[in-house]
């Protein structure tokens, strides 16, 4: 059977490169699932968890907004943020949570609470991922 | 004679000190450029591909249909003007502003936001109107430093203040040459036939819609130009920075060489003289 390339990228670096059997993404119309051989795509990604299937290994990433292309069996993710769930440093998420909270307790306004907003969000994934461990062998 | 010798010497110190320096300064722009290409290389996957997925949307919006893409008669231009925040870095800043100051000339209402302090000043000299400046930091621009800039330009462009939105900043020729020039930002235009072709070729099936997705991608792509016009003033300045200092380096080497010619001249002389005193002296003893 083809396999499908996915390729997450941020402003940053190449998150992950690498050849999978499928893939299933928050999209903004609902979980998809994509499989080799499918159409060309391009929709929006929302914050969530990305699973991927390699042979018989699950793993997980977490990801920020984006968006999504498919096209020739080749899927790339842009998003300016993204982690594999064991690259979670958790003690740091921890933190960043408890600093998105107390900020976001404080009411500050405007750009501030938008920035911590997004800020608790990130790290609420990030320990959601990061729960995950390294993957695991269905 | 004693004194002009000690000033010599002393001058020449000041030389060797100066040298140092801008050999050490030379060597720090040289290693900032560095990382700065590095940078520009490792967001370079995602900006072509944020690009080529942007044209292939412009590619099949009508351009009255979107705010992004709708050309405008009336308004005024906003101008993204990048300098940098520290001097020493020879003609960087002043070729900035010469161009700046010809396009001040030709067009009326033209407001200015800075990003670098030291073109600030000269801003608030000229007709153009300055309402916001950003400092630039002396190390590689981080991506989230540009979210208020981004934010700034893109709601004052929906609001319909401006026809034009466009970035005067220094670009990356080469390690040797860097030029002024100014793009534009908004309103985002079709690039040039070939890439479009190929870009619009490719009939995605679009979810939710391509108006929906295009005003949702459009942020990101505005954030990633901006960014990666920092990133390119922020090579071409430690470039230009390093070539300044390179030059300065060489200067003082010149100059080092000079004062040694003279010194080493002045000590001749006067050791010459000196013989001949003593000479002279025992001339007149054995007569």
């Amino acid at each position: 059977m083809s396999k499908l390339h996915l390729e997450i990228i941020t402003p940053q670096r190449i998150v992950l490169s690498e050849e999978v059997d499928s893939v299933t993404i928050p999209a903004v119309e609902g979980e998809i699932t994509i499989l080799p051989s499918h159409i060309a795509l391009f929709t929006r990604v929302k914050p969530g968890e990305i699973h991927y299937l390699k042979g018989k290994e699950q793993r997980f990433m977490a990801v920020n907004e984006g968006f999504l292309e498919v096209l020739n069996d080749k899927i790339n993710i842009l998003t300016d943020y993204a982690v594999r769930s064991e690259e979670v440093e958790v003690a740091k998420a921890e933190e960043a949570k408890k600093r998105a909270q107390v900020a976001l307790r404080e009411k500050k306004s405007g750009q501030d609470f938008v920035v911590a907003e997004a800020q608790l969000r990130k790290a609420i994934l990030d320990l959601k991922v990061a729960k995950r461990g390294r993957g695991r062998v269905i | 004679m004693a004194a002009n010798i000690r000033l010599l010497q002393r001058r020449r110190r000041t030389a060797k000190n100066i040298a140092q320096i801008t050999r050490a300064m030379e060597m720090v722009a040289a290693s900032k450029m560095r990382k700065a290409q590095e940078k520009t290389v490792a967001a370079k996957p995602y900006s072509d591909k944020l690009r080529l997925l942007s044209q292939n949307l412009i590619g099949r919006i009508e351009e009255s249909k979107h705010p992004y893409l709708l050309p405008r008669q009336k308004g005024k231009t906003l101008v993204l003007l990048v300098s940098s925040d520290k001097g020493l870095c020879g003609g960087f800043n002043s070729s900035l502003l010469r161009e700046f100051l010809r396009f001040v000339k030709e067009k009326s209402e033209v407001e200015v936001v800075t990003v670098g302090k030291k073109l600030k000043k000269a801003v608030l000299r000229t007709e153009a109107l300055l309402i916001a400046d950003f400092p630039f930091g002396s190390s590689v621009p981080l991506f989230e430093s540009i979210l208020p800039v981004v934010n700034l330009i893109k709601d004052g462009f929906i609001k319909g203040e401006y026809k034009k939105v466009a970035a005067l900043f220094t670009q990356f020729v080469s390690l040797g040459v860097q030029k002024p020039v100014f793009t534009t930002i908004l309103p985002v235009e079709k690039e040039t036939e070939e890439l479009s072709k190929t870009a619009v070729a490719i009939s995605y099936k679009f979810e939710p819609n391509t108006s929906e997705l295009l005003t949702a991608l459009m942020p990101h792509y505005l954030e990633m130009s901006i960014y990666q016009i920092l990133l390119e003033s922020y090579a071409s300045e430690q470039a230009a920075r390093m070539l300044a200092m390179h030059q300065a380096s060489e200067n003082a080497k010149d100059v080092i060489w000079q004062l040694s010619l003279t010194y080493n001249k002045v000590r001749q002389e006067r050791i010459t003289n000196e013989l001949l005193d003593i000479a002279g002296g025992a001339m007149g003893v054995s007569l």
